[in-house]
């Protein structure tokens, strides 16, 4: 059996292996990545995020739970951070499922944010999982950051999760995550100004490309609300299909896509250049400020014939 | 507690002193630049009535059985009666774990402390494929009632004190004590011992949660409440900074975090309707003794009086007693060391002494052979006879808190109480106990100071005898105590036998109402006694409680 | 190993011996030694420790283990790992482990044992050295 039979067929192992290489972006992996493209695009990928101590673990452990309920295979990235120094990182978001693992319908993958590219990584290793035949993918962020935007960027559902708050504005409102959630959910929503927050939320939150963002209020230690959460997210995604916008959007994203591939080949071909000394002169100009960047850059420019 | 013209004095000759040490020290340098107790606290070279100038006898230390009970809970302390000898065991079948009771009780122990399987802790019954392996384990494994009747074989229940060392499924191993009692004709106000019942220290050290914090604290307050009405003899909870020491925090951190639990029980109590004096006075405590042998002394010392002062001033208690901190203390596991273990007689011998210089109520000393498996017979025997010493050789017990009064122990004294005040204000302002482990603060405290100690193993920045220096090449000949593996299968065939054997029907109904009840705000005691007596096993009940209130999950504390 | 690639490592307490001190320790000693620690807590049964060793592709996996529990709970893990193809990944084991059943538990496959006392230092390389 071939790789792309192997990971067809649901072969865990090969997946799993599979997805280490899209993580190092090998060329096994990219190569599997061209063979498996064509089979990708049927799952729903959902992003989760939410600051650090809303629930956010338990939450999607709730949601994949609910999801199998409704007999929906269901993918989880969960990514963690690492640390800047050292590259180590905690995996610990696995915790919550750990009830989950034994699902053979289930497959759980824990990412580190080590590289910058933990974005394009995501995209990837959720191309693998959907080739792979999960209905589903839910991707769970940090909670924190640029890397937590480019990560939930890939999501078709974003989901952003909150809790109640006594403060007069949501601080939500400052990470500017109120532009692009498709569905809210106030989580612990048993607690003290749940409903204040409510409506604070429903207030500051606005139509986009026809759609009004649902809120919905959880408990996710008790699961309370989640079965609502998981039609919010069903209801966006019948929203997509039924909008004309879906196929304008995923071609606005295959675009920026293959742009980037293109800009990062484009780079990579430079250094290249770069390191043997053709252009060193130049370089050594730029530092001894006898040349300013901007004109360095034109001049290869003119030079490579650009 | 000095005259003014004494300190100044003392002060100049000790500036005089020092200055001469200090020209000393250039030339022959001390062994380290700083030392500090296991908690970091700065030990200075010497102390002198200076650092303890602002004590004040009455207010701060008083008299043994007085607030604040600095000196000790009773009036006569060891004069009056010694020490409880309290070796914590059971292990394999409760026939097995009878019979080494009934060894214990005519070796001289004087009281009972059972250790439960861990199966039973945490509500599985032992044919559970989560139970695979753990039956009889780490101590005996409990499933119904007539476990608890073979385990209580021949020992009146009236004539005993029983620790148990139970948590999540407490309310259920006292309701069995209970029934138990009434079998053999003991009424409850006769009954006497403990119940662990400390379920928050479980969400933070050791782990055996069932339930989400809030109905797990519900089942704690209901057995301290039923315990307030029906049975006057019984400690209904034992609030615990020993697993929380084992976990790896300092003595610091331990009294801080144990006291700020011992608030949150004492606050629901409150909550619930009860009056402070109509339960605190049977609220226990349990503590690890640790090597720092000043610094542990001087722990307890500072625990006793700080609660003491948590209950009059914060919680308003009336009654002396409602004030008294009474503690079981266990020689922390720990510290012991699979290496050279005979070693660890000397360890526990040395915390022994510390806790009762520090006044402990009761005493567990670990066998030296624990870090290597569970302790042999002869390797208890030793740890009992360490006890035995102490209190019958070494005179420490002759006079009362005979550290009291030393300038560095009293100074140490007032300098943990301040810092573990300094923690419970932090834990109050992030709005209690409940609040500081949902967001996982005190996890990570522990988990920091763990990482710590050990990091100091490593560096040689602590020596740890026999582990990292003077080390030796050694098989080991401790004797070792095996488990025998048959043990499973006839505990599960005497769970089937007890299936088949009740009377269904009766099994049905009482845990019918039980589910009920729990979706009630009723307390459960009298529920769970009507279950147990119907011989219904703890995985059965444990299940009816875990649909009605959900299952706990350990937050990611690294 | 691939040159560049984060060791990943797979801390598990199985069974029901809730004591984590000892797999905290080293979860964090690894982390700050670089490698991507997947830390799934205590309670685990051997097949979600298998299926988990699975699906993260880890290169090792370490199980904690106080209970005495290790001589039902550890062949049984060795066993599924073997009947889901990953009976390559190397296992290593830390507790209270009497030594009749080191040499068992070394003779079915373990890789390494370390018991109270052991360098969370020698540890780390020795998993360095394995990977």
């Amino acid at each position: 059996m071939d790789l792309v039979e192997r990971i067809r067929s649901g072969n865990k192992r090969t997946l799993s292996k599979l997805i280490t290489e899209v993580e190092y972006d090998t060329e096994t992996g990219r190569e599997a990545l061209r063979e498996l493209y064509k089979y990708t695009g049927n799952a729903h990928v959902v992003g989760i995020t939410g600051s650090p101590g809303v629930g956010k673990s338990t939450l999607v452990a709730r949601i994949v739970k609910e999801l199998r309920k409704r007999e929906i295979s269901v993918g989880v990235v969960a990514v963690d951070p690492s640390s800047p120094f050292t590259g180590g990182a905690i995996l610990g978001d696995r915790i919550r499922m750990q009830e989950l693992a034994c699902d053979p319908e289930v497959f759980i993958r824990s990412v580190s944010s080590s590289a910058g590219t933990v974005g394009r990584t995501t995209k990837n290793i959720i191309r693998v999982l959907d080739a792979a035949g999960k209905d589903v993918i839910v991707i769970e962020t940090i909670g924190a950051g640029q890397v937590d935007l480019d990560v939930l960027n890939v999501a078709d559902t974003k989901v952003i999760v909150l809790m109640p708050e006594s403060g007069d504005e949501i601080q939500m409102i400052k990470a500017g995550l109120l532009e692009i959630g498709d569905v809210y959910v106030i989580n612990k929503a048993d607690l003290e100004n749940a409903a204040r927050t409510k409506s604070q939320l429903s207030l500051a939150i606005k139509e986009r490309d026809g759609w009004i963002p649902e809120i919905v209020m959880t408990i996710a230690t008790s699961g309370e609300g989640v079965e609502k959460l998981v039609d919010a997210i069903f209801a966006h995604k019948k929203h997509l299909e039924d909008s004309s916008n879906l196929r304008k959007g995923r071609l606005e994203a295959v675009k920026s896509e293959v742009v980037e591939i293109l800009v990062e080949k484009l780079k990579m071909r430079f250094y290249e250049k770069f390191s043997n000394a053709r252009y060193s002169d130049i370089f050594e100009q730029v530092l001894d400020k006898e040349l300013d960047p901007f004109t360095a850059a034109e001049l290869i420019e003119k030079e490579e014939g650009l | 507690m000095f005259i003014e013209k004494d300190l100044k004095e003392i002060e100049s000759r000790k500036k005089e002193w020092e200055s001469k040490v200090t020209s000393l020290i250039e030339k022959y340098p001390e062994r380290k630049d700083r030392f500090e107790t296991t908690s970091g606290i700065e030990i200075k070279r010497i102390y002198t009535p200076i650092d303890i100038q602002n004590m004040s006898y009455l207010q701060d230390l008083g008299f043994p059985g007085e607030f604040p009970f600095t000196r000790g809970v009773q009036p006569t302390m060891y004069r009056g009666r010694l020490w409880t000898m309290r070796q914590y065991s059971g292990f394999g079948t409760a026939e097995e774990t009878n019979k080494r009771y009934r060894y214990l009780l005519e070796q001289g122990q004087t009281g009972l402390s059972i250790a439960f399987d861990l199966p039973t802790q945490m509500g599985y019954d032992s044919d559970h494929s989560m139970s695979l392996g753990e039956v009889g384990r780490v101590g005996v494994a409990i499933d119904s009632l007539r476990d608890m009747e073979i385990l209580f074989d021949q020992i009146p229940l009236d004539k005993v004190s029983t620790s148990m060392t139970i948590n999540a499924t407490a309310s259920i191993l006292l309701s069995m004590y209970i029934v138990l009692g009434e079998k053999q004709g003991v009424k409850k106000e006769q009954l006497s011992g403990t119940i662990q019942n400390d379920i928050l220290k479980e969400y933070v050290a050791r782990g055996t949660y069932i339930f989400p914090l809030k109905p797990s604290m519900r089942l704690v307050v209901d057995a301290i409440e039923y315990c307030s009405h029906h049975l006057p003899r019984w400690n209904s909870i034992s609030i615990s900074g020993y697993h929380m020491r084992e976990a790896g925090c300092n003595a610091i951190q331990e009294v801080a975090f144990t006291l700020a639990n011992g608030i949150a029980y004492v606050e629901a109590c409150l909550e619930r309707g009860m009056d402070v004096d109509a339960f605190a006075r049977r609220l226990s405590f349990f503590f690890a003794c640790h090597n720092d042998f000043f610094e542990e002394i001087a722990k307890f010392r500072a625990a006793r009086r700080l609660w003491a002062r948590i209950m009059k001033e914060r919680f308003d208690a009336k009654r002396p007693e409602s004030m008294r901190l009474r503690f079981h203390t266990q020689t922390a596991g720990s510290t012991l060391t699979a290496q050279q273990p005979e070693n660890n007689i000397v360890r526990v011998t040395l915390q022994a002494l510390a806790a009762v210089l520090g006044g402990t109520q009761s005493l567990h000393t670990n066998s030296m052979d624990e870090a290597l498996a569970l302790p042999s017979e002869k390797a208890v025997r030793v740890a009992l006879r360490t006890q035995q010493i102490l209190a019958y050789e070494s005179n420490v017990g002759e006079t009362i808190d005979p550290l009291a009064g030393s300038y560095y122990v009293e100074n140490l004294t007032s300098k943990i109480e301040e810092e573990a005040l300094k923690y419970i204000e932090k834990i109050d302002k992030m709005g209690g106990m409940m609040k500081a482990i949902e967001k996982g603060y005190v996890q990570q405290e522990i988990a920091d100071a763990a990482y710590r100690y050990q990091m100091e193993i490593e560096e040689q920045k602590r020596i740890i005898v026999g582990v990292n220096r003077f080390k030796v090449e050694e098989p080991v000949e401790v004797e070792i105590l095996k488990v025998d593996p048959e043990i499973e299968k006839k505990q599960i065939e005497r769970l089937n036998e007890i299936r088949s054997r009740r009377d269904a029907g009766k099994v049905k109904d009482a845990l019918e109402r039980l589910k009920d009840a729990a979706g009630s705000e009723e307390n459960l005691i009298p529920y769970l006694i009507e279950a147990v007596r119907e011989y219904a096993t703890i995985g059965e009940i444990c299940d009816v409680l875990r649909d009605v209130f959900g299952e706990y999950r350990e937050l990611t504390v690294v | 190993m691939k040159k560049g690639k984060n060791i990943r490592v797979l801390i598990a307490k199985p069974g029901l011996d809730g004591h984590d001190r000892g797999a905290k320790v080293l979860a964090r000693a690894c982390r700050d030694a670089g490698m991507e620690v997947i830390y799934t807590g205590i309670r685990q049964s051997p097949e979600q420790i298998v299926e988990t060793a699975l699906q993260e592709d880890v290169d090792v996996i370490g199980l904690s283990i106080l209970s005495g529990a290790h001589m039902s709970i550890i062949p049984r893990i060795l066993e599924l790992l073997n009947e889901s193809g990953i009976g390559d990944i190397p296992v290593i084991v830390g507790g209270i482990i009497p030594p009749d059943d080191v040499e068992e538990l070394k003779r079915r496959g373990v890789k390494a044992i370390f018991g109270p006392g052991s360098s969370v230092n020698e540890i780390v390389e020795f998993i360095k050295s394995i990977t």
